[in-house]
């Protein structure tokens, strides 16, 4: 019997010990004898998602390792969930990661009662993309239906049954969303009951605001309505016009009584009277129309602000109290202005600078003798002294200043002068303190050699305290950027006694250094991981340091494969480590863009009278067309098509006919390129470009196939060298203008001409922008060498140089000056080439022997021409010293340019802006033909107006002396439309 | 009849405990619970928040009911702390907060393997005492005067207005 017990005892216990499963603890420690990784139970054995899988087969089980398999695989936005099952595999532990991919919202779908009025699907997907994005996440279903139940309430289905299901397909892990509708009975209005208006008036309230009692109770169109009521009213003046809406719903939600309460408020008119108010500033002043009020406080606002402004001018004493009047429904509200005596600097007295000698402290000063007299420059003066003396140690020091009629200066004869003011400044300067020790304590990584080099304060300086705070903040910067992101550095500061000598102290808590442990890329879906690798100024091991983080973020954006790049750092187990998830979101690969519009400006044509040159205002439209493809097979190749046509009007008069030829020459360029960058894994970008175009110039007419081969690279932001082979095919359309024996050699010997040419430039590139610049500088240098050695019909050796400078005028708002210069060289190769006739054979001369001419000029399409964009008091390539002028004044082009500018650009009101510029230059024969007293010049005016597409200019350019060509006087002037600065 | 003698009897006994027995199923080590914006709470997240009295919670709180929710609160909390950088906790509280956690366990040796079974290690731990001391100090700053616990979960129930939270412990349970 004592055995039957016993075994009953181990049976039961063998019972209860198999049924209680085992805890996480039986498995730490233990052998990880697989791994296995599974997508919604399918094994899966991308090298992706193993490599972020930190348990490894063969290693012990450790659950640090768990969580941070887990963190990767989460990080990676792919999955909804992860869970880590294991089981038991003998003495083993074999691990399986469940993974829940992220479905997403592919397409939306509505069914149930969706044909009912006021129900557009349309409307409602927009308004789901708006919310949640082009892609929702499945998980978001919920949130979308409470959305769209939103939506069909403010159509007036107060009480809809929206239940969205997700229909998953799992081969491309996308979802279809559909949400079946039962919308419910529509809420109409019943009762509409008026407030705040006369009897009399309800009605045409009503009907102005279009609503009927029975039409169906749309809050957002009815809120839209009671809006556009408002604004009518204020831009006629009723600027304190109002509408509250009161709702109650009845008849269980079925109908709903309005009460609208409006507010017209009275007709309100602002007046200024007494001394003038400038009218462009007056909105600014009493903004009535702008804030919708008439309130008290604004009112006052207003007279402040009045006051204000002609205090800055000088009229110290000016008032202007308003006063309130209302009549017959109109508020009068009317400002009465007295400036005032105005008051002038007779003179500036400063005091007590026995530190600072008074020629150092006067430029500083706004108040100037004669000037009108602000008690806000004043202020502003005293500031600036007492900021002066606070950096050089002065750091009690403190500047008083006032102001007095001043009785000994002599009364202006003319009161219009203004009262005679002096201005008193008394400086107290106090004891100067400067910097007798600077200590650093706490760092144990960065030495103090480092350190002291980062800050600028040093022993022998004046103690400033904000400098202290700054060199604070540059020794965290430091830190931050070498991967202490916990670093602290606490500045402390003694002074002696005497106030005279100050013991600066750096307290620094280095903290941790956070170093990478992996990179995890999320999101790129076409891009190859390894283009955005290369990005990247931060490495697995590295410090994750700021400095690294923002030049990695800056590097991807640069690519413009992205529309949005996000660096974020993922913390797991260890303290010191980070990984650095990197998400990603494509661009569309694709990119279309087209548009027209009408270029305008001067043209030479050939006057219908014998074929003089005049210049004639040419308008044709323009229409061009690119689609682009990039992103090529992940590795940010890119492929472009661009086209561009520009129908010329024929004839003088510019009509546009219906007979043959009537659209004239017609310009055009065709454009295939192909972009890789890191060509070969260098640091250079390589490009292929095929062009088709048709150019008409002002005395020639030319065709053009051209191939170009080029690679560049950016050594610095700023520094950047290319190099390029091009072989190109010019043909030459019959001069028109040019009389043939006029006409260069070289032109007449080769109008088809083959030219194959090697460049190289180099340029330097500081503008703060490069459409619209306001700071830095461009400076290029281009070489070209077209030889016969390469494939080249002709040769000549070319080179232009451009260099620009921007610099905006301190004390303005953005006034930007601008300069410019280009200066281009070329020389023709000798070459001697037989004489040929029309029909193409060889002339020979009475001995029998060929005809040989020696060419040595460039040809047409190659030599330099100015005028126009370049030239603006001048038409399209009409300038050129004697030499590359024929004799009807049409251009031949010549081997020297000089071009020249200076424009001043002065921002207006909004996007518009203005120019003055002066132009001057001119094109030579030859360089040795250079004269300074050939030199053309021109100014002008012009506006800007920034649209989204660039600046568009107009500029009208005058001609400083005009000259006689071809026996007439030039035009005065040159009008030109453009986009983009000249320069 | 066949008569029950002891061996057979024990020989019946042990066939039904290995019939009873249930199969040996895949045990979940770890998984994620909640996603809170973009950072998930897990599993051992949340047993370490037991273990080692990371939250606020009565003793015996289950873990998904009770803790999670409030674990989800600390996350949204953890948002604003960040934001507005509240002083940081002195070194003598951390160690005092060190020290409570291991005065949970009898033995160091328990204290090191709670660790282990949470899979963080003490400085790891240290670091989430840290911020528990952060939000301690920002709640301190914000609510200045008239601090109740009301007041506190008004606000952070505006937080989880304002957040995505998406709970997957539903299918833990």
């Amino acid at each position: 019997m004592r055995a039957v017990r016993a075994a009953l005892a181990a049976a039961l216990l063998v019972l209860v010990a198999r049924a209680t499963s085992a805890e996480v603890s039986d498995y730490l420690g233990r052998t990880v004898s697989a791994v296995r990784l599974e997508i919604e139970g399918v094994g899966v054995a991308d090298p992706n998602l193993l490599g972020v899988v930190e348990t490894r087969a063969g290693a012990r089980l450790s659950m640090m390792d768990v969580r941070e398999s887990i963190a990767h695989l989460f990080s990676l936005g792919r999955f909804d969930d992860v869970e880590v099952q294991a089981s038991r595999d003998g003495d083993r532990v074999a691990l399986r990661y469940a993974l829940t991919p992220i479905h997403t919202i592919a397409r939306i779908a509505f069914d149930g009662e969706v044909e009912r009025p006021g129900i557009d699907a349309g409307d409602l997907r927009r308004a789901i993309g708006a919310r949640f994005g082009g892609s929702p996440s499945a998980r978001r279903a919920g949130d979308a239906g409470l959305l769209v139940a939103e939506q069909l309430q403010a159509r007036g289905y107060l009480r809809p049954l929206v239940t969205p299901r997700v229909l998953v397909d799992h081969a491309s892990e996308r979802a279809t969303l559909t949400f079946t509708i039962v919308p419910g009975p529509r809420t109409t209005i019943g009762q509409v009951d008026i407030t705040g208006v006369p009897e009399p008036l309800r009605r045409s309230v009503l009907g102005e605001l279009d609503i009927v009692p029975g039409m169906p109770y749309e809050r957002d169109a009815l809120t839209a309505r009671t809006d556009a009521f408002v604004a009518r009213r204020r831009a006629r003046g009723y600027y304190e016009a109002a509408i509250t809406i009161g709702v109650v719903l009845v008849d269980d939600d079925r109908r709903v009584n309005l009460t609208l309460n409006v507010a017209v408020g009275p007709r309100v008119r602002v007046a200024f009277a007494g001394d003038p108010v400038p009218a462009d500033l007056r909105e600014t002043f009493v903004p009535i129309e702008r804030e919708g009020s008439s309130d008290e406080d604004l009112l006052e606002d207003s007279s402040h602000r009045i006051e204000e402004y002609f205090r800055t001018l000088g009229y110290q004493d000016a008032r202007a109290p308003y006063a309130r009047r209302e009549t017959g429904g109109e508020l009068l509200l009317t400002f009465t202005v007295a400036r005032g005596p105005q008051y002038r600097v007779s003179r500036v007295e400063v005091a007590g600078n026995a530190s600072v000698p008074l020629g150092e402290l006067a430029p500083m000063l706004r108040l100037r003798e004669g000037q009108p007299f602000s008690s806000s420059a004043m202020e502003a003066d005293r500031r600036a002294i007492e900021l002066l003396y606070h950096r050089r140690g002065f750091a009690a020091a403190r500047v008083d200043a006032d102001f007095e009629r001043d009785v000994e200066a002599a009364p202006a004869a003319d009161p219009a002068r203004g009262q005679p003011t002096r201005v008193r400044i008394a400086i107290h300067e106090g004891p100067q303190a400067t910097v007798a020790s600077v200590r650093l304590d706490g760092n144990r990584s960065v030495g103090d050699a480092e350190l002291r080099e980062a800050i600028s304060l040093d022993a022998g300086q004046p103690f400033f305290p904000p400098q202290l705070a700054a060199d604070r903040d540059r020794m965290q910067l430091l830190y931050a950027n070498r991967g202490y992101a916990a670093a602290r550095v606490e500045v402390r500061s003694e002074l002696s006694g005497d106030g005279a000598r100050a013991d600066v102290t750096f307290a620094i808590q280095e903290g941790p250094r956070i170093l990478v442990d992996h990179v995890l890329i999320v999101g790129n879906v076409r891009t190859r991981a390894d283009i955005i690798e290369r990005e990247l100024a931060i490495k697995p091991g590295d410090p994750l340091g700021l400095e690294a983080l923002t030049e990695s973020q800056r590097r991807l954006s640069l690519l413009g494969l992205f529309r949005r790049t996000r660096l974020t750092e993922l913390r797991h187990g260890d303290e010191t480590t980070r990984d650095l998830v990197v998400t990603v979101e494509e661009s569309p690969v694709t990119t279309v863009d087209y548009g027209g519009g009408i270029e305008a400006g001067e043209v030479l044509r050939a006057a219908d009278d014998g074929g003089f040159a005049r210049t004639e205002l040419d308008l044709s439209p323009r229409a061009f067309f690119g689609i682009g493809r990039r992103n090529l097979f992940g590795k940010n190749r890119s492929i472009n098509l661009f086209g561009r046509i520009s129908p010329h009007l024929s004839g003088s008069t510019g009509r546009l006919t219906t007979s043959a030829g009537a659209l004239g020459f017609t310009e055009y360029r065709l454009l295939a390129s192909f972009r890789e960058p890191r060509v070969f894994e260098t640091g250079a970008d390589a490009s292929l470009t095929a062009v088709l175009e048709q150019q008409r110039r002002a005395s020639f007419n030319f065709a053009r196939q051209s191939f170009i081969a080029e690679a560049g690279r950016r050594f610095t932001p700023a520094f950047g060298a290319s190099g390029s082979y091009q072989i190109q095919q010019t043909r030459l359309f019959p001069f028109q203008t040019i009389a043939p024996s006029e006409q260069l050699l070289i032109d007449r010997l080769f109008p088809q001409l083959r030219l194959s040419s090697a460049s190289g430039s180099v340029t330097r590139d500081t503008r703060d922008d490069p459409i619209e610049p306001a700071s830095g500088g461009y400076l290029s240098a281009t070489g070209q060498v077209a030889a016969r050695a390469i494939g080249s019909e002709v040769g000549f050796v070319k080179t232009l140089l451009v260099a620009q400078a921007f610099r905006t005028l301190p004390r303005t708002a953005r006034v930007v000056l601008a300069g410019n210069l280009r200066v281009g060289l070329a020389a023709g190769f000798a070459r001697d080439v037989a004489r040929v006739d029309e029909e193409g054979n060889v002339i020979v001369g009475p001995d029998g022997a060929p005809i040989v001419d020696r060419v040595k000029d460039l040809p047409a399409s190659e030599r330099f021409f100015a005028g126009g964009d370049t030239m603006r008091g001048f038409a399209l390539d009409q300038l050129g010293a004697p030499g590359t002028i024929d004799a009807r004044g049409f251009p031949v082009g010549g081997r020297a340019l000089l071009v020249a500018n200076a424009e001043l650009r002065v921002p207006l009101r909004g996007g518009l802006g203005a120019v003055g510029f002066v132009d001057a230059g001119n094109v030579f024969a030859r360089p040795r033909d250079f004269a300074p007293g050939d030199v053309r010049t021109a100014a002008g005016f012009g506006l800007r107006y920034r649209s989204p597409i660039g600046p568009i200019r107009v500029d009208l350019g005058f001609k400083l002396q005009r000259e006689t060509v071809a026996g007439r006087r030039e035009r005065p002037t040159a009008i030109h439309v453009s986009l983009g600065q000249a320069f | 009849m066949i008569e029950p003698t002891p061996r057979r009897l024990l020989l019946l006994l042990m066939l039904v405990a290995s019939a009873g027995a249930p199969a040996r199923a895949d045990e979940v080590l770890d998984r994620v619970l909640a996603v809170v914006g973009d950072h998930m709470i897990t599993l051992t997240d949340v047993t370490a928040a037991r273990d080692f009295g990371l939250v606020d919670a009565p003793a015996g709180a289950d873990l998904v009911r009770e803790i999670l929710p409030r674990l989800i609160d600390r996350e949204l909390m953890l948002v604003e702390v960040d934001r507005y950088a509240p002083p940081e906790p002195g070194v003598e509280a951390l160690d005092a907060a060190m020290g409570a956690a291991r005065a949970r366990f009898a033995s160091e040796e328990a204290f090191e393997r709670a660790l282990e079974r949470s899979g963080i290690n003490a400085g790891r731990l240290r670091e989430t005492l840290r911020q528990n001391l952060r939000i301690d100090a920002y709640l301190d700053q914000r609510f200045t005067r008239g601090r109740t616990a009301q007041i506190v979960q008004d606000w952070i129930d505006g937080l989880r207005r304002r957040t995505e939270i998406v709970d997957l412990s539903i299918t833990a349970r």
